[in-house]
C-alpha cells in the first residue's frame, strides 16, 4: 500500500489488533452532576486494563435529566470484561462499593436487551437485610434498598453484549509536550462518540506493554520498541532519532464500527496540527495478528 | 384506537360478563365469529351480536368497548396482553387477575378493580389499569404485581391483602386502606391526617422510585403523571402482616 501522510504526518502501514470482550452499560444518576461525577469516578476507578484490574471501565457520556429514568443528571458508564461471569463479579462489586455508597445515587441498566443478563440490584438486595422492596414497572424490575440518606434504587439486572477491547493507535512526537497535546486533542475528539470508551487515565496510556518479560512471573512488560530512552540499546526499536515521546490511546467499543469511528476521529485530531505541531507519525499496536481477531488497519481507517 | 370496537345497543341496566372478550382470544377472529360468541348476561346468556354493534377490525390492535347503558362486569379479567379501552363505565372485577396488557377505563370502575376473582388466591399479577373516574371497594385486593392508577376516589379496603404491586389512587380512599397488606405500595394523592389502622408513621421525604412510576405511566394522562411532586408521607404496614407494605400519601 502506498505511503499515507496527513498534514505531513506519516501514518504507518500497520494495524491495531483488538480482542473480543463482554461489556455492559450502566446509567448512574444523582442529585447533581457533581455527585454523578463522584459516583462514576469511583465506579470506573482502577479499571484501566483487564490485565491488572479485572475489567475496563469509563464514562461513555453524560446524560441530561431528560435521558435518565429518574429525571436527574446522570452518566452512561461502559464496563468491559473478559467473560460474562468475570464481568458480573466486577460489576456487582463496583456498584455495591462505589455507587450504592455515593450519596443520592441510583443505578439503572443502560443495556436493556441481550441474550444474557448479569445481576445489579438482584445481587445487592440482601444489603437491605429483609427491608428491600422490589418494584416492577413495565418490563423493568427495580430494587429499593433502605440506606442512611433514604433509598438506593437499583435495577435488578442489566444485559451484556459482545464488544471489542484493545483498539488503539500511538502518537509519535518530537517532544513530550507536543505528544501530550496531540493525545489530548484525540481524546477530545473521541469522547463525544457513542459506543466507545477510553479506559486509561485521561484517555491516554504512557506505559504501553508487550507480551511477556524477562521475568517469568510477568505476562506483560514495557514495550521496549516504543521507549525513546531505550532506542540506543533496543535492536528492534521502532522509533526514529527525532521521536522524543510516544503516547497511546486504547479504545474499547461495542463493535468494529464504533472502534473504527473512534480511531479515525482520534487520529484526525492528533495530526490536525501536522508536523509543525511536533507530531511525526501515527502507528498502532499489534501482536502480529496472532492473538486478536479484530484488525484495524490504519490506512483503511483513515481512507 | 384502531382495532375492534363493540358498542352496546341493548336495554339499559343489563349486566354482562365480559371476561371472555380478551384481545388474545379475539385476535384473528372474524366479526361474524365474534358476533356468534355467547356471553352471560342478565341471569341468562345472549349472543354478543345481539348485544353489541361490531365494527370491523382486529382485536389484536386493540378492543374499544362503548358500554352505553349496560353494566359490564369483568372487563379485561384475566387479560394477558393487548389493549382494552372502555369509553364509559365498567362494572365489578375489571382487570381482576390480569397478568399483562393495558386496560383503560375512561369512566368509573366497580368493586374489585384489579382484584381477585372469586375462588382464586391472587388478584392482578401484571399489566396496567388506568381509570379516569372513581373505583369501588377492594381495588387491588390480593394484587401481586402490576400498576393500577385511579384518578378519582376508591372505596373501602383499597389494597387489602395486597401481596405486591402498585395501586395509585388520586382522590383518596374509603375506610381501611391497606387492610392486611403484606407488601406493595398504595399511593394516595391526598395527605393522610393519621396513620391508618395497622400502619406506623414512616415520615415524609422525596421518593426516587416514584419518578420511575411516573415514567411508567407516561401516556396514560393519569393523575400521578401530572402530579408535580414525588414527596410523600410513608406509612408502613400492615404491621399485623409483617409491616413490609407501604401507604404513601402525597403531600
Amino acid at each position: 500500500m502506498a505511503d499515507l501522510q496527513i498534514n505531513g504526518v506519516r501514518i504507518e502501514d500497520t494495524f491495531a489488533e483488538a480482542f473480543p470482550m463482554t461489556y455492559t452499560r450502566l446509567v448512574v444518576t444523582a442529585d447533581t452532576p457533581a455527585w454523578v461525577d463522584a459516583a462514576t469516578s469511583s465506579l470506573t476507578g482502577f479499571a484501566t486494563s483487564v490485565i491488572g484490574c479485572g475489567c475496563e471501565a469509563a464514562v461513555e457520556r453524560l446524560l441530561t435529566p431528560e435521558e435518565t429514568p429518574d429525571s436527574r443528571p446522570g452518566a452512561a458508564v461502559m464496563i468491559f470484561g473478559m467473560s460474562t461471569g468475570d464481568l458480573a463479579k466486577h460489576v456487582v462489586n463496583r456498584v455495591g462499593q462505589c455507587v450504592m455508597t455515593s450519596p443520592g445515587s441510583a443505578c439503572y441498566a443502560g443495556l436493556l436487551n441481550g441474550a444474557k443478563r448479569i445481576p445489579l440490584g438482584g445481587g445487592l438486595r440482601y444489603f437491605g437485610d429483609g427491608h428491600q422492596i422490589a418494584k416492577k414497572f413495565g418490563d423493568r424490575r427495580f430494587w429499593r434498598l433502605p440506606v442512611m440518606d433514604g433509598e438506593f434504587v437499583c435495577e435488578d439486572s442489566v444485559a451484556v453484549g459482545k464488544g471489542i477491547g484493545g483498539g488503539n493507535f500511538l502518537i509519535l512526537a518530537a517532544s513530550h509536550r507536543q505528544c501530550l497535546a496531540a493525545a489530548e486533542a484525540a481524546v477530545a475528539a473521541i469522547r463525544p462518540l457513542p459506543g466507545i470508551i477510553l479506559p486509561f487515565p485521561g484517555g491516554v496510556v504512557r506505559s504501553g506493554s508487550k507480551v511477556g518479560s524477562k521475568y517469568k512471573a510477568l505476562i506483560a512488560s514495557t514495550n521496549t520498541r516504543f521507549c525513546p530512552t531505550l532506542r540506543a540499546v533496543e535492536p528492534e526499536t521502532l522509533l526514529s532519532p527525532d521521536v522524543e515521546a510516544v503516547l497511546e490511546l486504547v479504545l474499547d467499543g461495542t463493535d468494529e464500527t464504533a472502534i473504527r469511528a473512534g480511531m479515525r476521529a482520534g487520529i484526525a485530531a492528533a495530526v490536525a496540527g501536522g508536523t509543525a505541531a511536533g507530531v511525526l507519525a501515527i502507528t498502532a499496536g499489534n501482536y502480529g495478528g496472532k492473538l486478536g481477531p479484530h484488525h484495524f488497519h490504519l490506512h483503511e481507517v483513515m481512507a | 384506537m384502531s382495532g375492534l370496537s363493540l358498542t352496546y345497543r341493548g336495554d339499559a341496566g343489563m349486566t354482562v360478563d365480559m371476561s371472555a372478550l380478551l384481545p388474545e382470544r379475539l385476535a384473528g377472529l372474524t366479526a361474524d365469529a365474534i358476533a356468534r360468541m355467547t356471553l352471560p348476561c342478565g341471569g341468562g346468556s345472549a349472543r354478543l351480536g345481539d348485544l353489541f354493534d361490531l365494527s370491523a377490525g382486529d382485536a389484536a390492535e386493540g378492543l374499544l368497548i362503548r358500554p352505553g347503558g349496560a353494566i359490564l362486569h369483568r372487563v379485561g379479567a384475566g387479560m394477558t396482553m393487548g389493549r382494552i379501552l372502555v369509553a364509559g363505565d365498567a362494572g365489578n372485577h375489571a382487570g381482576a387477575g390480569m397478568t399483562g396488557g393495558l386496560l383503560r377505563i375512561e369512566g368509573t370502575a366497580g368493586d374489585s378493580l384489579g382484584g381477585v376473582l372469586p375462588g382464586l388466591p391472587l388478584g392482578m399479577r401484571g399489566g396496567l389499569i388506568s381509570v379516569g373516574g372513581d373505583a369501588g371497594d377492594r381495588a387491588g385486593e390480593r394484587m401481586r404485581r402490576g400498576i393500577v392508577v385511579v384518578d378519582g376516589r376508591a372505596g373501602a379496603y383499597a389494597a387489602a391483602f395486597m401481596v405486591a404491586g402498585t395501586l395509585a389512587i388520586g382522590g383518596g380512599c374509603g375506610p381501611h386502606p391497606g387492610f392486611g397488606m403484606r407488601r406493595g405500595t398504595l399511593l394516595i394523592g391526598r395527605p393522610q391526617e393519621a396513620a391508618p389502622d395497622g400502619f406506623a408513621d414512616g415520615g415524609t421525604r422525596d421518593w426516587l422510585f416514584l419518578h420511575l412510576l411516573r415514567r411508567a405511566l407516561e401516556g396514560t394522562g393519569s393523575w400521578f403523571e401530572r402530579a408535580g411532586t414525588t414527596r410523600a408521607h410513608r406509612f408502613i404496614g400492615d404491621l399485623a402482616e409483617g409491616g413490609r407494605g407501604e401507604i404513601l400519601a402525597v403531600v
